[in-house]
């Protein structure tokens, strides 16, 4: 329906469906300069972690937009507020709101744009130690500083630290076999920490 | 010229340790989290360095027994899991345990034989595959579920009634409106088949060993009730004192009223029965309350289950079952602990702590990056898709949109579509088009979308 209204407008066919989910994913993200996450509720969505690791040695930038309702858009927002990664995720805080959803993408659109006209950009700039830099090469570091941002929120929340945080706590749970007795109500609880009681 | 090397940098550890500390400090009761804003419970989080222990102390002379509803697609051929995180997730962990383990096969995985038809128990599976020095034996055990039972189980119960309630939100009717209730008889079945991963997972306990069970997802959440059951009821309890019972939840855990509401039975629906929307609450609340370790991915789900604990009508009914509990929350530890006296007046806490999970870094296996270009991604990707979609397809891409799409300077955006209310796909597709309508980006700018199966047809 979208190809066929704006086939004649733009020339070509701006939605390229590729069939059903499979390995070939990989590629599709590799090549993919920004990926849409709008969930309205989501446990965690991996996707995002999946386009990293696909996008980390690419050159180009790279633009994620991500619903905060996810469980990544949440630790996204929490990451936002300690480091700043605003490029290169923008966070959609209500996922229904259709305006926000469109302004999300011009947004996207916008940045990458930019970043793709210093690409061809002949211009340089002097850099701090008296060399000089070109803006093909800005970019570059721009890119590399935001994927390194991307990464470094990847590597803190993997597999193995998941691992190692619910077997830490599972190990370390109260063993009702040490101290097997009757309490009476209300219960009292020891450790110094405040108690609410039901 | 050359590339600046100062880049800055990204705080290190030991900054991030302090400010976490910091907060932690300010932060140190249940009643100050209610009075926060969503961002400031973030301190919940754990996973932070500081003070994390090594796995192979975590898990030396343990027997781990992991169970989950899905398992591996095949476990004599290949190893490749079936889709979804989860399954890659408990595959990449048992590697972790087993090699921690050096390798004694002390770890293993329960899960429904995926339609094998094909029960089978203890079988040693190597991975990576092979027996080379990287590889490290975990055991499969696989069993079959009765067919009429596995549809109540897995379509009419998981995946179209506790699923859309987990995900819902009561600002939302639309999507409320959207979930199929089961029946009484229905949620009955699904506790059946609860008690069969319960029953493995208890044939799989190592008496006189510390035994350290856990659950993966809300398809298996009354399990964590009947292994503690079957544990007290069983002639060789003092042996298996030492069992410990964890639960992770990989899905949101939705505001308690929405739940409770969400919940209800069709036979309710009918006008045949009361209540049921909070007795099947009570019920995942008393269950998950059997455990001694709770996981949610962030403070906000671990913050809601514990809200419906709070709740005063649930709270009643778990009284009848538990007797008085408290809550408390540890800030050196991130932990929430709720203690009781259980039905046998024993004392009794299950820790909660919200643990994000990510996929495994560096997995070399899918870094297309390090050996192809994007220029020959894009060609790959569109010979393969000329193959798929035939000509006079109407899903065929012209030689318009091929050029388009090679062309470098051409912005591609990617989505994962899955058909389900909260994954959001009909508004993204209506804010691709009226972007399209509004805008004239100068760079040309292709939608790339891939399809993924929902969860009410698998």
């Amino acid at each position: 329906m979208i190809n066929a209204k704006f086939n004649e407008k733009l020339g070509y066919s701006p939605i390229i469906l590729t069939g059903q989910l499979g390995a070939e994913k990989n590629r599709y993200m590799m090549v993919a300069d920004s990926l849409i996450i709008n969930a309205k509720k989501d446990g965690m969505n991996l996707t995002l972690f999946e386009y990293i690791n696909q996008r980390k040695f690419s050159p180009l930038p790279s633009e994620a937009i991500v619903s905060v309702h996810s469980g990544v858009g949440d630790r996204l927002r929490a990451d936002a507020d300690r480091y700043g990664l605003n490029p290169p995720v923008i966070l959609l805080n209500d996922p229904q709101d259709l305006n926000e959803c469109i302004h999300a993408i011009r947004r996207a659109a916008k940045h990458l744009t930019k970043a793709r006209s210093k690409i061809n950009d002949d211009r340089v700039l002097p850099s701090s130690d008296q060399s000089i830099i070109s803006y093909a090469d800005v970019l570059k570091s721009e890119s590399a500083f935001n994927m390194e941002k991307l990464k470094h929120f990847m590597k803190q929340q993997n597999v193995d630290t998941w691992l190692l945080g619910n077997l830490s706590m599972l190990t370390s749970a109260y063993s009702s076999e040490k101290i097997n007795c009757a309490i009476s109500t209300p219960l009292s609880l020891p450790g110094p920490s405040q108690q609410i009681f039901l | 010229m050359k590339i600046p090397e100062s880049l800055p940098y990204l705080p290190d550890h030991q900054h991030e340790s302090s400010a976490i500390k910091k907060t932690l400090k300010r932060s140190n009761s249940l009643s100050k989290i209610e009075s926060q804003t969503e961002t400031d419970i973030s301190f919940l989080n754990t996973t932070h360095a500081f003070d994390r222990p090594s796995l192979k102390s975590l898990v030396e002379n343990k027997n781990i027994i992991i169970v989950s509803n899905r398992g591996l697609s095949s476990i004599n051929n290949t190893l490749s899991a079936l889709p979804g995180g989860l399954a890659t997730a408990v595959i990449d962990s048992l590697y972790s345990i087993s090699k921690a383990q050096d390798g004694n096969q002390s770890a293993s995985w329960i899960s429904w034989d995926g339609k094998n038809n094909q029960t089978q128990t203890g079988v040693a599976v190597h991975y990576p595959p092979g027996e080379g020095t990287n590889s490290h034996p975990f055991n499969v055990h696989q069993f079959s579920i009765e067919k009429d039972l596995l549809d109540t189980f897995y379509r009419v119960v998981n995946n179209q009634t506790l699923f859309p309630a987990l995900h819902s939100d009561p600002a939302d009717s639309e999507y409320t409106r959207s979930i199929i209730p089961c029946s009484n008889a229905d949620w009955d079945k699904y506790e059946e088949v609860n008690g069969l991963f319960a029953q493995y997972a208890f044939n799989c306990l190592s008496p006189g060993k510390e035994n350290l069970v856990w659950f993966q997802d809300s398809q298996i959440m009354m399990a964590p009730k009947k292994l503690r059951t079957l544990i007290e009821n069983s002639d060789i309890q003092d042996l298996l004192k030492d069992t410990k019972i964890g639960y992770f939840h990989h899905m949101t855990w939705p505001d308690k009223q929405s739940l409770i509401n969400c919940l209800i039975s069709r036979d309710e629906v009918w006008g045949k029965d009361l209540g049921t929307g909070l007795r099947r609450a009570v019920a995942l609340a008393n269950t998950l309350l059997q455990c001694d370790a709770l996981g949610f991915h962030i403070p906000k789900d671990a913050k809601n289950f514990v809200s419906l604990i709070e709740d005063e009508q649930v709270n009643h009914h778990l009284k009848d079952l538990n007797d008085a509990f408290s809550i408390r929350f540890d800030g050196s530890n991130n932990t929430i602990t709720i203690a009781y006296n259980n039905v046998h007046k024993n004392y009794h806490e299950v820790k909660i702590e919200a643990h994000p999970i990510g996929i495994t870094a560096n997995n070399d296996n899918i870094d297309l990056g390090k050996t192809e270009s994007t220029a020959d991604a894009k060609h790959e990707i569109i010979s393969q898709l000329t193959t798929r979609w035939k000509e006079g397809n109407e899903l065929g891409i012209n030689d318009q949109t091929k050029d388009v799409f090679l062309d470098p300077n051409t912005l591609i955006f990617y989505s994962i579509e899955r058909h389900e209310p909260n994954k959001n796909t009909n508004l993204r597709i209506d804010a691709i088009e009226k972007y399209l309508e509004t805008s004239m980006p100068k760079n040309k700018i292709i939608f790339m979308m891939t399809l993924a199966p929902t969860k009410k047809s698998r």
